[in-house]
């Protein structure tokens, strides 16, 4: 008798979760068909990460913070007018931890909201910002109340960077 | 006069079968060797290893605040929970406050990051056990955890959100809607996914009255987490040891009763995981309702070096038990010595005796209770 009591335990139990199941067929569907169509990316997000070269001060915290290893930065001239003449960020090694966005002190690295990035050859990751400039790609934007305090800073930054409005 | 040979009587060897280290129910790339005698199990060995990274010895030669990212990959789905015992811990060692508000959104991530844990658990769980849809809606409901996460941190595996002081950037009011909306429907959602997995009758049938553990032996092996309070011991670091601000929230912590079969059976260890998504939503309504004004990083030097000689052993109650850091200061920027426990290590070490003498079929369903992250595992 047992057996038929299980037997008819786990139809039922399994027709209760048909059921549930079931309501599912009229709820609108959610996919999206992905390379037409994208979701929308949150604002902190942490794309590819780039370095505005043009306002970077080649400080050097970043590439003290990272924990593996994957900037290196070279800096030309002393004081206020120091810019970095080499600053390579190895995308075989960034683990998109945003430890170096936090230590920067000029704002002048940023996650990027690129996601679709494809390389064939592990030399193409390693990339040279100051050899080749940013495309114009959405990023972080400042905090309001951070920027206003420095216009002189933020026209600079706007004006060089792609940051734009993500 | 030549007696002809006696034939040998037949010999009755275990046949050894390898599970793993890519078997999709092993939970990552844990081996184990299953010693077998036609449908039993004589022995189940699990082999580790396959996922070691040294990070004990990283720990001991990169920052304090570097090695926060290190953290995210121990326990890779409850890495919150991970980056805030890390920060704890150091917090601890150079004696560093921590604001009210930073507490709160520490709270509120990893009862999050809990939930989106144990729904990877239950559904996978099912999953082992031959049930798919359950599966895709413990995800769906997962999806929209991660979504939350994704919006305070930026990332949705491997987050580094918490760090050390604090977090790393403040709390939004588009999260806090999204948590509303989320905790709204979440219980309901729960109940749903009861009716298609918990009490389906086959479901108890193939779970209930296998592998349990008992109390007594769970305390001695060390076991932590849903697997020690699956087996009647009732034992939570949040409400006995509440660390961060635990203690001012309101909470049950389940405690496996044997509803269908043993105490500490699959099934009561499944159970109690699903229970503690409850408990968890309790939390995370309170949290949302209390959130105070402040800073969401306190005062962190520069360049942390903590006191020489320090010593510190802070441990949290994770997702999948006692998650706990030991470490060592030389008054240097670097940790003399760092000590991690995982909890899935020590839960795995009771897998040979409880599969001894088990069906072939029992053991991955018994593996599957134990949620086991072998990131963990291995370090």
């Amino acid at each position: 008798m047992a057996i038929i009591n299980d037997i008819l335990q786990g139809f039922l139990t399994t027709v209760k979760g048909m059921i549930v199941t079931g309501k599912e067929c009229f709820v609108p569907a959610v996919t999206v068909q992905y390379p037409t169509e994208k979701r929308p990316i949150p604002e902190r997000f942490r794309g590819m990460l780039v370095n505005d070269a043009s306002i970077c001060i080649a400080c050097d915290k970043c590439v003290r913070i990272c924990p593996v290893n994957c900037l290196y930065c070279e800096g030309e001239g002393k004081g206020k007018a120091r810019r970095a003449s080499v600053f390579t960020i190895d995308y075989v090694k960034c683990c998109w931890c945003a430890l170096c966005v936090e230590v920067c002190p000029v704002d002048s690295l940023y996650m990027s909201h690129d996601y679709e990035t494809v390389f064939t050859d592990r030399s193409q990751m390693i990339r040279d910002f100051c050899q080749d400039p940013i495309p114009p790609i959405g990023g972080r934007q400042k905090p309001a109340e951070e920027s206003s305090d420095n216009p002189a800073e933020k026209k600079e930054g706007e004006s060089n960077s792609g940051r734009a409005a993500a | 006069m030549i007696t002809p040979a006696q034939p040998k009587p037949l010999q009755g060897e275990p046949l050894v079968v390898h599970m793993g280290p890519q078997h999709p129910s092993t939970h990552g790339v844990l081996r184990v060797e299953l010693h077998t005698d036609g449908e039993v199990v004589e022995r189940a060995i699990p082999n580790i290893g396959y996922l070691h990274r040294c990070k004990e010895k990283i720990g001991e030669s990169i920052g304090y605040d570097a090695y926060v990212p290190y953290t995210d990959r121990m326990d890779y789905l409850a890495a919150m929970n991970n980056n805030w015992t890390w920060a704890m811990c150091v917090e601890k060692l150079a004696e560093i406050e921590v604001p009210e508000r930073a507490e709160y959104i520490r709270v509120f991530v990893g009862e999050l990051n809990r939930i989106a844990s144990h729904l990877v658990a239950v559904g996978t769980y099912g999953l082992d056990l031959g049930a798919f849809t359950p599966f895709l809606h413990a995800f769906r409901e997962r999806e929209m955890t991660l979504d939350i996460l994704e919006e305070l941190s930026g990332g949705r595996l491997c987050f580094g959100y918490v760090r050390i002081g604090g977090v790393a950037e403040d709390m939004t009011a588009r999260a806090m809607d999204m948590t509303r909306r989320f905790l709204k429907q979440f219980r309901a959602k729960l109940d749903s996914f009861n009716e298609l997995l918990s009490f389906n009758h086959i479901f108890i049938k193939r779970t209930a009255n296998i592998g349990a553990l008992s109390g007594e032996q769970a305390i001695a092996y060390g076991i932590t987490g849903p697997m020690l309070r699956a087996s009647g011991v009732d034992w939570d670091l949040r409400r006995d040891e509440p660390y961060s601000i635990y203690n001012r929230f309101e909470f049950d912590i389940p405690v496996g009763q044997g509803l269908k079969g043993q105490v500490g059976d699959n099934w009561d260890r499944y159970w109690i995981r699903i229970r503690e998504m409850y408990e968890s939503t309790r939390i995370l309504e309170q949290v949302i309702d209390g959130f105070p004004e402040g800073s969401h990083m306190g005062k962190v030097p520069a360049v942390l070096r903590p006191p020489k000689d320090a010593e510190v052993y802070v441990r949290t109650e994770c997702p999948r038990g006692e998650l706990a850091f030991y470490m060592i200061s030389d008054g240097s920027k670097v940790p003399f010595r760092l000590k991690a426990r995982g909890p899935s290590f020590c839960n795995l070490s009771v897998f040979e005796e409880l599969t001894r003498d088990m069906l072939i079929a029992d053991v991955v369903a018994t593996l599957g209770t134990f949620d086991v992250v072998m990131g963990e595992v291995d370090r």
